[in-house]
Protein backbone atom coordinates (compact mmCIF):
# COMPACT_ATOMS: atom_id res chain seq x y z
CA UNK A 1 0.00 0.00 0.00
CA UNK A 2 2.38 3.59 1.00
CA UNK A 3 0.60 6.26 0.97
CA UNK A 4 -1.52 8.25 -1.24
CA UNK A 5 -1.59 11.94 0.05
CA UNK A 6 1.20 13.65 1.78
CA UNK A 7 0.31 17.10 3.75
CA UNK A 8 3.77 19.25 4.24
CA UNK A 9 3.24 22.24 6.53
CA UNK A 10 5.81 24.53 5.71
CA UNK A 11 7.05 27.48 7.93
CA UNK A 12 10.39 28.85 5.94
CA UNK A 13 12.15 27.08 8.65
CA UNK A 14 15.12 24.76 7.88
CA UNK A 15 13.44 21.74 9.44
CA UNK A 16 10.07 22.37 7.44
CA UNK A 17 12.55 22.63 4.27
CA UNK A 18 14.06 19.52 5.30
CA UNK A 19 10.77 17.85 6.29
CA UNK A 20 9.33 19.09 2.42
CA UNK A 21 12.68 16.86 0.96
CA UNK A 22 12.08 13.69 3.03
CA UNK A 23 8.41 13.85 2.33
CA UNK A 24 9.07 14.24 -1.87
CA UNK A 25 11.61 10.98 -1.47
CA UNK A 26 9.05 8.35 0.53
CA UNK A 27 6.47 10.76 -2.53
CA UNK A 28 8.66 8.93 -4.98
CA UNK A 29 8.52 5.67 -3.62
CA UNK A 30 5.25 5.38 -3.06
CA UNK A 31 3.81 7.41 -5.86
CA UNK A 32 1.99 9.58 -3.51
CA UNK A 33 0.70 13.04 -4.43
CA UNK A 34 2.31 16.20 -2.53
CA UNK A 35 0.14 18.71 -0.66
CA UNK A 36 2.49 21.74 0.83
CA UNK A 37 0.67 23.93 2.83
CA UNK A 38 1.78 27.25 4.57
CA UNK A 39 -0.44 29.25 7.10
CA UNK A 40 -0.34 33.02 7.12
CA UNK A 41 -0.79 33.32 10.96
CA UNK A 42 -1.90 37.22 11.33
CA UNK A 43 -2.57 37.65 15.19
CA UNK A 44 -4.73 40.06 16.82
CA UNK A 45 -4.80 43.71 16.13
CA UNK A 46 -3.66 42.86 13.12
CA UNK A 47 -6.76 41.23 11.62
CA UNK A 48 -8.92 43.72 12.56
CA UNK A 49 -10.55 45.15 9.27
CA UNK A 50 -9.04 48.92 10.15
CA UNK A 51 -5.61 47.81 11.19
CA UNK A 52 -5.82 46.09 7.84
CA UNK A 53 -7.53 48.84 5.94
CA UNK A 54 -4.89 51.14 6.39
CA UNK A 55 -2.20 48.72 6.26
CA UNK A 56 -3.51 46.69 3.10
CA UNK A 57 -0.16 45.01 1.77
CA UNK A 58 0.47 43.35 5.22
CA UNK A 59 -1.70 40.05 4.51
CA UNK A 60 -0.87 40.38 0.95
CA UNK A 61 3.13 40.62 1.94
CA UNK A 62 1.89 37.32 4.50
CA UNK A 63 0.71 35.58 1.26
CA UNK A 64 3.36 36.54 -1.68
CA UNK A 65 5.80 35.41 1.14
CA UNK A 66 3.93 32.01 1.69
CA UNK A 67 3.74 31.63 -1.83
CA UNK A 68 7.28 32.11 -2.86
CA UNK A 69 7.85 29.15 -0.08
CA UNK A 70 6.04 26.83 -1.50
CA UNK A 71 7.45 27.68 -4.64
CA UNK A 72 10.69 27.07 -3.08
CA UNK A 73 9.37 23.38 -2.06
CA UNK A 74 7.68 22.78 -5.83
CA UNK A 75 10.67 23.12 -7.59
CA UNK A 76 12.14 20.91 -5.65
CA UNK A 77 9.65 17.99 -6.73
CA UNK A 78 10.62 15.98 -9.73
CA UNK A 79 8.32 15.98 -12.74
CA UNK A 80 6.68 12.92 -12.29
CA UNK A 81 5.01 13.39 -8.66
CA UNK A 82 1.64 15.47 -8.48
CA UNK A 83 2.48 18.37 -6.16
CA UNK A 84 0.47 21.26 -5.17
CA UNK A 85 1.28 24.45 -2.95
CA UNK A 86 -2.01 26.32 -0.93
CA UNK A 87 -1.38 29.36 1.16
CA UNK A 88 -3.93 30.14 3.44
CA UNK A 89 -4.52 32.25 6.17
CA UNK A 90 -5.51 31.44 9.88
CA UNK A 91 -4.39 29.57 12.98
CA UNK A 92 -1.65 27.42 12.11
CA UNK A 93 -2.84 24.28 14.32
CA UNK A 94 -6.16 24.01 13.18
CA UNK A 95 -5.54 24.75 9.50
CA UNK A 96 -2.99 22.13 9.22
CA UNK A 97 -5.63 19.87 10.67
CA UNK A 98 -8.43 20.78 8.42
CA UNK A 99 -6.29 21.00 5.41
CA UNK A 100 -5.80 17.20 6.02
CA UNK A 101 -9.05 15.93 6.32
CA UNK A 102 -10.11 18.29 3.34
CA UNK A 103 -7.34 16.66 0.88
CA UNK A 104 -7.85 13.96 2.53
CA UNK A 105 -4.03 13.24 3.09
CA UNK A 106 -3.10 9.95 4.90
CA UNK A 107 0.07 11.00 5.93
CA UNK A 108 1.59 14.49 7.85
CA UNK A 109 5.36 15.10 7.41
CA UNK A 110 6.55 18.41 9.39
CA UNK A 111 9.41 19.59 11.04
CA UNK A 112 9.79 19.69 14.88
CA UNK A 113 11.83 22.06 17.13
CA UNK A 114 15.38 20.01 18.19
CA UNK A 115 16.31 19.37 21.66
CA UNK A 116 15.36 21.01 24.48
CA UNK A 117 11.73 21.64 23.31
CA UNK A 118 10.01 19.21 25.44
CA UNK A 119 7.25 21.56 26.65
CA UNK A 120 6.88 23.78 23.92
CA UNK A 121 6.54 20.98 21.64
CA UNK A 122 4.17 19.07 23.48
CA UNK A 123 2.39 21.70 24.61
CA UNK A 124 1.70 23.95 22.92
CA UNK A 125 3.53 24.44 19.65
CA UNK A 126 2.29 23.53 16.17
CA UNK A 127 3.56 19.99 15.65
CA UNK A 128 2.46 19.23 19.37
CA UNK A 129 -1.25 19.72 18.21
CA UNK A 130 -1.08 18.34 15.05
CA UNK A 131 0.41 15.32 17.11
CA UNK A 132 -2.62 15.41 19.31
CA UNK A 133 -4.97 16.48 16.67
CA UNK A 134 -4.26 14.62 13.63
CA UNK A 135 -6.04 11.41 12.33
CA UNK A 136 -3.33 10.11 10.27
CA UNK A 137 0.07 9.31 10.76
CA UNK A 138 2.28 12.12 11.49
CA UNK A 139 6.25 12.07 11.00
CA UNK A 140 8.26 14.29 12.62
CA UNK A 141 11.51 15.81 11.42
CA UNK A 142 14.32 17.99 13.18
CA UNK A 143 17.04 20.00 11.85
CA UNK A 144 19.48 18.90 13.43
CA UNK A 145 18.92 15.10 12.06
CA UNK A 146 21.12 13.38 10.07
CA UNK A 147 21.78 14.40 5.77
CA UNK A 148 21.34 12.25 3.47
CA UNK B 1 16.30 8.85 3.85
CA UNK B 2 15.67 8.95 2.73
CA UNK B 3 14.50 5.87 1.41
CA UNK B 4 14.18 3.99 4.95
CA UNK B 5 16.18 1.05 4.74
CA UNK B 6 15.99 0.48 8.36
CA UNK B 7 12.89 1.08 10.64
CA UNK B 8 12.81 0.62 14.04
CA UNK B 9 9.38 -0.17 15.84
CA UNK B 10 10.06 -0.53 19.31
CA UNK B 11 7.22 -2.68 20.74
CA UNK B 12 5.29 -3.45 24.17
CA UNK B 13 2.67 -5.88 23.05
CA UNK B 14 -0.51 -3.11 23.35
CA UNK B 15 -2.45 -2.31 20.55
CA UNK B 16 -0.95 1.06 20.13
CA UNK B 17 2.68 -0.91 19.35
CA UNK B 18 0.66 -3.46 17.23
CA UNK B 19 -0.83 -0.39 15.02
CA UNK B 20 2.79 1.11 14.57
CA UNK B 21 4.23 -2.34 13.48
CA UNK B 22 1.59 -2.76 10.99
CA UNK B 23 2.25 0.45 9.54
CA UNK B 24 5.60 0.26 9.63
CA UNK B 25 5.18 -2.91 7.77
CA UNK B 26 3.40 -1.31 5.20
CA UNK B 27 6.43 1.26 4.53
CA UNK B 28 9.24 -1.59 4.79
CA UNK B 29 7.02 -3.22 1.79
CA UNK B 30 7.27 0.06 -0.68
CA UNK B 31 10.73 0.98 0.59
CA UNK B 32 12.05 -2.48 1.37
CA UNK B 33 13.52 -1.58 4.36
CA UNK B 34 14.34 -3.92 7.24
CA UNK B 35 12.98 -4.04 10.41
CA UNK B 36 14.04 -3.81 13.85
CA UNK B 37 11.50 -4.90 16.31
CA UNK B 38 13.05 -3.98 19.81
CA UNK B 39 11.50 -4.91 22.93
CA UNK B 40 12.90 -2.96 26.20
CA UNK B 41 11.90 -4.38 29.39
CA UNK B 42 12.88 -2.46 32.60
CA UNK B 43 14.82 -5.70 33.72
CA UNK B 44 16.13 -9.32 33.47
CA UNK B 45 18.96 -11.39 33.94
CA UNK B 46 21.35 -7.83 32.72
CA UNK B 47 23.14 -10.16 29.89
CA UNK B 48 20.79 -10.60 27.26
CA UNK B 49 20.78 -8.60 24.27
CA UNK B 50 19.13 -10.35 21.40
CA UNK B 51 16.82 -13.11 21.81
CA UNK B 52 19.12 -16.13 20.83
CA UNK B 53 21.36 -15.44 23.81
CA UNK B 54 21.55 -17.47 26.47
CA UNK B 55 21.14 -16.12 30.46
CA UNK B 56 24.04 -16.85 32.67
CA UNK B 57 20.82 -16.52 35.31
CA UNK B 58 19.06 -19.68 35.89
CA UNK B 59 15.64 -19.95 34.32
CA UNK B 60 13.81 -19.64 37.26
CA UNK B 61 14.93 -16.41 37.95
CA UNK B 62 14.65 -15.19 34.52
CA UNK B 63 12.77 -17.29 32.47
CA UNK B 64 9.22 -15.06 32.62
CA UNK B 65 10.87 -12.42 31.82
CA UNK B 66 12.60 -13.47 28.86
CA UNK B 67 9.63 -15.56 27.62
CA UNK B 68 7.65 -12.44 27.82
CA UNK B 69 9.76 -10.40 25.76
CA UNK B 70 9.87 -13.30 23.43
CA UNK B 71 6.24 -13.38 23.35
CA UNK B 72 6.07 -10.03 22.46
CA UNK B 73 8.53 -10.05 19.81
CA UNK B 74 6.43 -12.91 18.33
CA UNK B 75 3.00 -11.51 18.49
CA UNK B 76 4.72 -8.76 16.52
CA UNK B 77 6.58 -10.21 14.43
CA UNK B 78 3.62 -12.27 12.71
CA UNK B 79 1.38 -8.85 12.14
CA UNK B 80 4.93 -8.40 9.19
CA UNK B 81 4.47 -10.05 5.95
CA UNK B 82 6.51 -13.03 5.35
CA UNK B 83 8.80 -11.38 2.57
CA UNK B 84 10.04 -8.54 4.54
CA UNK B 85 13.19 -8.81 6.33
CA UNK B 86 12.98 -8.52 10.53
CA UNK B 87 15.24 -8.25 13.06
CA UNK B 88 13.97 -8.97 16.50
CA UNK B 89 16.54 -7.32 20.00
CA UNK B 90 15.22 -7.06 23.12
CA UNK B 91 17.09 -4.85 25.94
CA UNK B 92 16.95 -4.35 29.06
CA UNK B 93 16.97 -0.47 30.83
CA UNK B 94 15.35 2.37 30.55
CA UNK B 95 13.10 2.56 27.35
CA UNK B 96 13.24 5.79 25.97
CA UNK B 97 17.23 5.65 26.02
CA UNK B 98 17.57 2.18 25.09
CA UNK B 99 15.38 2.86 22.22
CA UNK B 100 17.10 6.38 21.36
CA UNK B 101 20.20 4.51 21.72
CA UNK B 102 19.74 1.52 19.70
CA UNK B 103 18.39 4.17 16.69
CA UNK B 104 21.58 5.89 17.14
CA UNK B 105 23.72 2.40 16.78
CA UNK B 106 22.14 0.94 14.11
CA UNK B 107 21.40 3.92 11.92
CA UNK B 108 17.43 3.85 11.68
CA UNK B 109 16.25 6.01 8.84
CA UNK B 110 12.62 5.59 10.55
CA UNK B 111 11.44 5.59 14.10
CA UNK B 112 7.99 4.41 14.17
CA UNK B 113 5.96 4.66 17.45
CA UNK B 114 2.16 4.44 18.92
CA UNK B 115 0.43 7.62 19.50
CA UNK B 116 -1.59 8.54 22.44
CA UNK B 117 -4.90 7.38 22.34
CA UNK B 118 -7.77 6.94 24.38
CA UNK B 119 -9.20 3.51 24.99
CA UNK B 120 -6.39 2.22 24.52
CA UNK B 121 -4.55 -0.25 26.73
CA UNK B 122 -1.07 1.48 28.04
CA UNK B 123 1.64 0.13 27.09
CA UNK B 124 5.14 2.52 27.89
CA UNK B 125 5.33 3.51 24.73
CA UNK B 126 1.98 6.01 25.69
CA UNK B 127 2.88 9.21 26.87
CA UNK B 128 6.43 10.11 27.80
CA UNK B 129 8.28 7.87 26.09
CA UNK B 130 6.82 8.02 22.73
CA UNK B 131 7.23 12.38 23.64
CA UNK B 132 11.36 11.61 24.28
CA UNK B 133 11.71 9.80 21.25
CA UNK B 134 10.45 12.46 19.39
CA UNK B 135 12.14 15.13 21.04
CA UNK B 136 15.63 13.60 20.91
CA UNK B 137 15.77 10.90 18.02
CA UNK B 138 18.25 11.84 15.59
CA UNK B 139 16.26 9.92 12.51
CA UNK B 140 12.51 11.24 11.29
CA UNK B 141 9.91 9.82 13.72
CA UNK B 142 6.48 8.61 12.36
CA UNK B 143 3.88 8.89 15.13
CA UNK B 144 0.92 6.15 14.35
CA UNK B 145 -2.68 6.93 15.24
Amino acid sequence: MGYKRILVPMDGSKNSMKAAKWAINLAQVCEAELEFLYVVNLKGELLRPTVLDRHTSILEDAIDLGKRLLDTALDLVPASIQARGHCISGDANEAIIKEAQALSCDMIVMGSRGLGAIHAAILGSVSGYVLEHAKCPVVMIKAKQKEE
Amino acid sequence: MQEARRILVPVDGSENSDKAVVQAADLAEVCTAVIDLLYVSYFDSGTDDVVENISWLPDSVTGSIGKTSKAILEHAKILIPENIEIRLHIETGIPAKKILDFAKHNKADLIVIGGRGLGIVEGFLLGSVSQQIIEQADCPVLVVK
